[in-house]
């Protein structure tokens, strides 16, 4: 676990202050809504939280416990959504979310990890490049009708980035259609990788796969490159997190990253986007970990703790306070007719859907409860539907609107804007 | 570190398999302390035997019963921030009230709430606030239990305008025995939870005394608590985004003033005459270091600034003035705070300093910055001085813990603080006070020795001066009892009378025997 020796100051020095459980005191809004961390909300025990995988973590180097399935459950029982991070760092100088990413990479790395849930993904990305065992040659279905330039065969300024899950699930294809139609119209010079494009491997490092998403990353980074972009644009937040705060590590990137949503907030505010059509509807927006806290520039940093826990050379922490907040925010208030009524737990301390970390494939209980908890927080906004961007947040959360009797909608941000558009 | 046969079977019948687990993959994360393991060297040698998590009175209740017929040791913890929540001996269960987090009762005419252990002061409060109530937070962060806290301090910001550990009224308490003990009115049929004292005896102290019984005395399940009057916003007045936080409350209501005082003593004088004119709602001098670490979003910033922090932040006092009746009072309690600024040779600190003490407002109301407390290294803690006494009492403690803090930064052990500046609070109008002396070190043997032989040289100090000591927690009894009227031997007696088999935290309120006694052969 020699991975883990340069976070022992973190696991020594953790004073067990339980912030990383709870929204920040001064945030928190109710008694209902007071918690960040869906695990140890769930499981209860201390050692679902950051605080007690801190101690499970020194406890196996240390060499006081061993590696076994209850560990592994311990580890792994857990989305990596960043919030305990965020609320740690506000008094900590504590890197909670990194740890929790190395200590799987280190279960893996000894033949302890993954789960046997995140093995099919795994062998599916391994094999078909994407995690849902659907061939290569059906990944460019999703935009036959669209004319977009194809960029294997064209230079355009753009790349857009489907990702997996918007381009094979037969019920959110319609969210990538709808987004790059959108850009086409706008003018922009943009276009696709069609049955090229590969898995961006968030799944991968989120389990621990660490040798299988540096190939991964090092073949996105190396082909987005060679394009001569000077943007990339996705839609999904799992792989918009994993391009702008784990990419840069792996290699230089000469491309921006940009969400779907900031160009279209881009657009909107430039008038080159006209609503016609009133949509009457009160939303309440869920903001996915990825392209919130998680969706961060990552501040790559390389050095070692010296006296009084400095880092050097000083390094620049991520607070997640910087991820992509206001543009869905200001695209949902153009829209005329939508009111925007705001859950408790937003931005930075938003709710995690329960999807993430592997946990829907090997914990879907554990992922159900998650999103149940924040469909009850969307519901007491008295909003009509739930809206994201994000296609693990929306699958996630729409089982579970489903399973609650569909008292809410549960809706992709993009197709409120086509529908706003009167197209 | 397993229980006795037959035992976890008993526990998993009342509890449900899913409430108790013995696997070192969970019992691991409630054995280790950092505070504990450089000064006992202790932390991480027991994990519990199992944690449970109880989700009633009457489930504790069996647990503890569960406990003596079986003979084991149990600790009931509420957030687990401090050292007395770690085993120390084998066969021993966490008690863990996560699942006894409801607010059962928030009593807006008679204003009290009843709450359960694992329920937050950020939680009530956020409750409250919306019907114009509000409590008292303590230091240690609104995330910790408002039962657990109140048992052992109850003390905050808002102590000066609210009283220090008055807030507790009915209780119902499982005994060591098992017993359901109800006090306050809780002890008089269908008396409701709205006072503390009651006809007869009453126990109250016993649940919280000095520093409480740190679940040394069986386990507190439902607690009533009192509340106070809040004029301020029903949403906490948060802006901005982490790490940066202010708390803006509207100014008419709501006003801090951060006064620079040629001396300490000038400060106390000042804090006397503010209670004597009972204005003020949280007056508190504060220590250079934490405030700066208060202000700080990095260990970094923290290290950049304080060089020349230190030269600028001595003795500054932050009072805060609320308008609970009307704007009005605010007007007045700011004339008065004038005439006393004047009086002693304050002045209001420059621009620069009030942005960074301007947090000590919101502070007072909602802690939500304590914890940066830990910021500056890796370990912190108070280097005594905890006398809870008269404001002058805070001067003479800190004559004592000064030179043995300077001694040890002088050897590199702890953060230097040239400034001497004490954290010092004001309670009750000022009627008495509290010091503490913030100090930083490293996560090593040699720093903690050092502040362990530093702590208790403050309290052997303060007794030889006879002076009350600092904060006598578990063992520390034994120092601190034979100087005041033997007080330990009677706590002692109170502990092996409701708990005769020592099993509930046997170290606390404090062990059966005296770790500091010399071994018989040197005694003979």
């Amino acid at each position: 676990m020699t991975g883990l020796e340069k976070y022992r100051w973190d696991l020594v020095n953790c004073e067990r202050c339980s912030m990383c459980k709870w929204v920040h005191p001064w945030k928190t809004q109710s008694h209902r809504f007071a918690k960040v961390c869906p695990s140890v909300s769930k499981y209860l025990f201390d050692a679902y939280s950051a605080q007690g995988r801190f101690d499970v973590i020194r406890g196996l180097l240390e060499g006081e416990i061993e590696v076994t399935d209850k560990v592994l459950e311990v580890i792994y029982a857990c989305t990596l959504c960043g919030g305990c991070d965020v609320t740690c760092k506000f008094s900590r100088d504590m890197e909670p979310l990194e740890i929790l990413h190395q200590i799987r990479i280190e279960l893996v790395k000894s033949g302890k990890g993954p789960l046997p849930g995140h093995k099919a993904a795994l062998d599916s990305i391994k094999n078909y490049d994407n995690p849902w065992m659907q061939p290569r040659t059906r990944r460019s279905n999703w935009a036959r009708k669209l004319k977009a330039k194809d960029l294997t065969k064209e230079k355009a300024k753009i790349l857009y980035y489907a990702g997996c899950t918007y381009s094979y699930n037969p019920d959110l294809q319609i969210v990538a259609q709808n987004t790059l139609s959108l850009l086409l119209k706008s003018g922009l010079d943009i276009g696709v990788l069609g049955n090229k494009e590969i898995c961006c491997a968030s799944p991968v490092l989120k389990v621990g796969e660490e040798d299988l998403y540096h190939d991964f990353a090092k073949k996105n980074i190396q082909t987005f490159n060679e394009l001569g972009v000077d943007m990339v644009i996705t839609s999904c937040s799992g792989c918009f997190g994993i391009f702008t705060n784990h990419y840069p590590e792996i290699g230089k990137m000469n491309f921006e990253v940009v969400q779907g949503v900031q160009l279209l907030e881009k657009l909107i505010n430039e008038g080159k986007i006209n609503f016609r059509k009133k949509v009457p509807m009160t939303v309440t927006w869920h903001d996915p970990c990825h392209m919130g806290r998680g969706g961060e520039p990552q501040n790559i940093w390389n050095g070692t703790r010296t006296k009084w826990g400095l880092s050097d050379p000083p390094r620049k922490r991520n607070f997640g306070a910087n991820g992509v907040y206001d543009a869905p925010r200001n695209i949902l208030n153009a829209i005329p007719g939508i009111k925007l009524a705001e859950m408790e737990r937003i931005r930075e301390y938003s709710w995690c859907c329960g999807a993430g970390g592997g946990v829907k494939s090997a914990f879907p209980e554990f992922a159900n409860w998650s999103a149940r908890e924040r469909i009850e927080e969307a519901k007491s906004t008295g909003a009509e539907a739930l809206v994201t961007a994000c296609p693990w947040c929306e699958l996630n959360l729409g089982e579970g609107v489903k399973a609650d009797g569909d008292k809410i909608k549960m809706l992709s941000l993009i197709n409120i804007v086509t529908e706003a558009l009167g197209e | 570190m397993s229980l006795p046969k037959g035992a976890y079977q008993v526990l998993e019948d009342v509890l449900g398999p899913e409430n108790i687990s013995d696997d070192p993959a969970i019992t691991t994360a409630y054995s280790y302390m950092w505070l504990l393991y450089i000064t006992h060297a202790q932390s991480g040698k027991y994990r519990p035997a199992a944690v449970v998590l109880p989700s009633s009175t009457e489930e504790v209740q069996a647990i503890i019963r569960i406990a003596n017929r079986y003979g084991f040791n149990y600790i009931p913890v509420g957030s687990n921030l401090l050292p007395p929540t770690i085993p120390v001996r084998p066969d021993t269960i966490i008690i863990d009230p996560k699942r006894m987090n409801r607010i059962l009762e928030i009593d807006e005419k008679n204003m009290y709430a009843v709450v359960e252990p694992y329920v937050s002061y950020a939680q009530l409060q956020a409750e409250t606030h919306k019907i114009g109530l509000t409590i008292t937070t303590p230091e240690a962060g609104s995330q910790v239990s408002v039962v657990a806290n109140n048992m052992f301090q109850g003390m905050g910001g808002m102590a000066h305008k609210f009283g220090y550990n008055r807030g507790i009224l009915g209780v119902d308490w499982i005994l060591p025995n098992g017993d359901l003990l109800k006090i306050g009115s809780r002890g008089v049929p269908n008396g409701g939870w709205f006072w503390g004292d009651c006809a007869g005896l009453n126990l109250k102290g016993l649940v919280r005394a000095d520093t409480g019984h740190c679940g040394g005395l069986g386990m507190v399940t439902t607690m009533a608590v009192k509340l106070f009057p809040y004029p301020g916003p029903r949403i906490f007045p948060c802006e901005g985004a982490n790490p940066n936080f202010v708390a803006k409350f509207p100014e008419d209501r709501f006003k801090i003033f951060l006064i620079d005082f040629p001396t300490k003593r000038k400060v106390c004088d000042a804090m006397y005459d503010i209670g004597h004119c009972e204005i003020g709602a949280a007056v508190h001098a504060e220590g250079a270091n934490w405030m700066l670490a208060s202000d700080c979003a990095s260990v970094e910033e923290f290290w950049e600034r304080w060089p020349d922090f230190q030269k600028k932040w001595k003795n500054i006092l932050a009072v805060t003035i609320a308008g609970f009746s009307s704007p009005r009072q605010v007007e007045y309690e700011e004339k008065v705070l004038m005439e006393i600024i004047k009086e002693h040779g304050g002045k209001l600190v420059d621009e620069e300093l009030y942005k960074v003490g301007y947090n000590a407002m919101g502070e007072a109301f909602r802690t939500g910055l304590s914890n940066r407390l830990y910021r500056p290294a890796g370990d912190f803690f108070v280097m005594g001085g905890f006398g809870f006494d008269s404001l002058d009492h805070t001067l003479k403690s800190s004559e004592i813990f000064w030179p043995i803090i300077e001694d040890a930064y002088k050897r590199g052990l702890f953060v230097e603080d040239t400034t001497k500046s004490d954290w010092i609070n004001s309670y009750q109008m000022g009627h008495f006070s509290e010091v503490e002396p913030i100090v930083y070190f490293e996560h090593d043997l040699k720093a903690g020795e050092a502040f362990l032989l530093g702590y208790i040289k403050t309290i052997t100090d303060a007794l030889a001066k006879k002076m009350h000591p600092s904060w006598p927690l578990g063992a520390m009894n034994y120092i601190t009892g034979p100087a005041m009227c033997n007080y330990h031997e009677l706590v002692l007696g109170l502990k092996k009378l409701l708990d005769p088999r020592m099993t509930s935290n046997p170290g606390y309120p404090l062990p059966e025997t005296n770790p500091f006694a010399p071994p018989p052969e040197q005694e003979k």
